[in-house]
């Protein structure tokens, strides 16, 4: 009896604790885990030289303007210089399509290719600015019936966002 | 594809110590490993690289198979006058990249 009441004496407190975990903290008051840094390590982090990942970002910006598609075009064609159109659109991929049940990467699976590309981990997107680097991964991991269904989705995106480009719906479904 | 990061000071006084970083793409293929079926891997590194000021060589460096792929070469040197550094890097299987960047000595 005595271990009954504890257990329940237990369930309470982590029913009334949990609320106070999931409190968030004020808009205003969220910063960076940068800003906890040492200056040594917030010089050496914003030292793009000294990180050879950014050789791939650099691989990226000539990608982006490279018309390495099947369909003639770049990137860079639709969403013009990524230094300003594409900020803040990596965070929001691969998006997951709950209707679909597929994970969605980027305009490059529903409107530039005849064919889905296959999953790789270019960063094509990437684009150097430093605190807000975009690193957009493209390719898919749509199957045989990928086309069929890339289709599908490229009329949805067109119908969701007339404007085209999935920027703009964004954010996760399903 | 090709690319590479380099940082030089975009303005120092006369007579500073700058830091120069370099950061080259590169696999430096050693020539030492071999394929699943027992083939040598050919090699491919890069063998040289030199940095001139103002058309002066102020640093040169000979690279071998044990660096490893996207070499990191940093060195300093002292602003003597404002003008333009010129990377280059050589390499095996007709290699050779070349960068520039300026620096303003006040």
């Amino acid at each position: 009896m005595r271990s009954v009441r504890t257990i329940i004496a237990a369930i309470l407190l982590i029913a009334t604790a949990s609320p106070l975990r999931a409190s968030e903290i004020p808009q205003g008051e969220r910063r960076s885990g940068f800003s906890f840094m040492t200056p040594e390590t917030q010089a050496m982090q914003k030292d793009d030289t000294s990180n050879p990942g950014m050789l791939w970002v650099l691989d990226g910006e000539t990608l982006w303007k490279s018309k390495t598609d099947a369909a003639g075009k770049a990137c860079a064609a639709c969403h013009d210089d990524a230094h300003a159109g594409m900020k803040g659109v990596a965070a929001r991929y691969p998006a997951f399509d709950g209707t679909l049940g597929q994970a969605v990467h980027g305009a490059r699976d529903l409107r530039l290719t005849s064919r889905p590309q296959p999953l790789d981990f270019t960063p094509i997107c990437t684009m150097k600015r430093r605190g807000r680097s975009i690193w957009g991964l493209h390719g898919t991991s749509f199957s045989t019936a990928g086309r069929v269904i890339s289709d599908f989705v490229a009329q949805r995106c067109a119908a969701a966002c007339p404007s085209g480009g999935l920027e703009g719906r964004g954010s996760r479904r399903g | 594809m090709t690319s590479a990061l380099i940082n030089v000071p975009a303005k120092a006084k006369r007579g500073d110590i700058i830091e120069i970083k370099t950061l080259m793409s590169h696999i430096m293929e050693t020539g030492y490993r071999r394929t699943a079926t027992g083939e040598v891997v050919p090699r491919d590194i890069i063998t040289s690289f030199s940095c001139r000021y103002n058309g002066v060589e102020v640093f040169r460096a000979d690279l071998f198979p044990a660096i490893a792929a996207n070499p990191f070469i940093t060195f300093f040197t002292i602003a003597t006058e404002s003008g333009k550094f010129e990377f280059e890097w050589i390499g095996d299987k007709g290699f050779s990249e070349t960068a520039s960047a300026s620096i303003a000595v006040e």
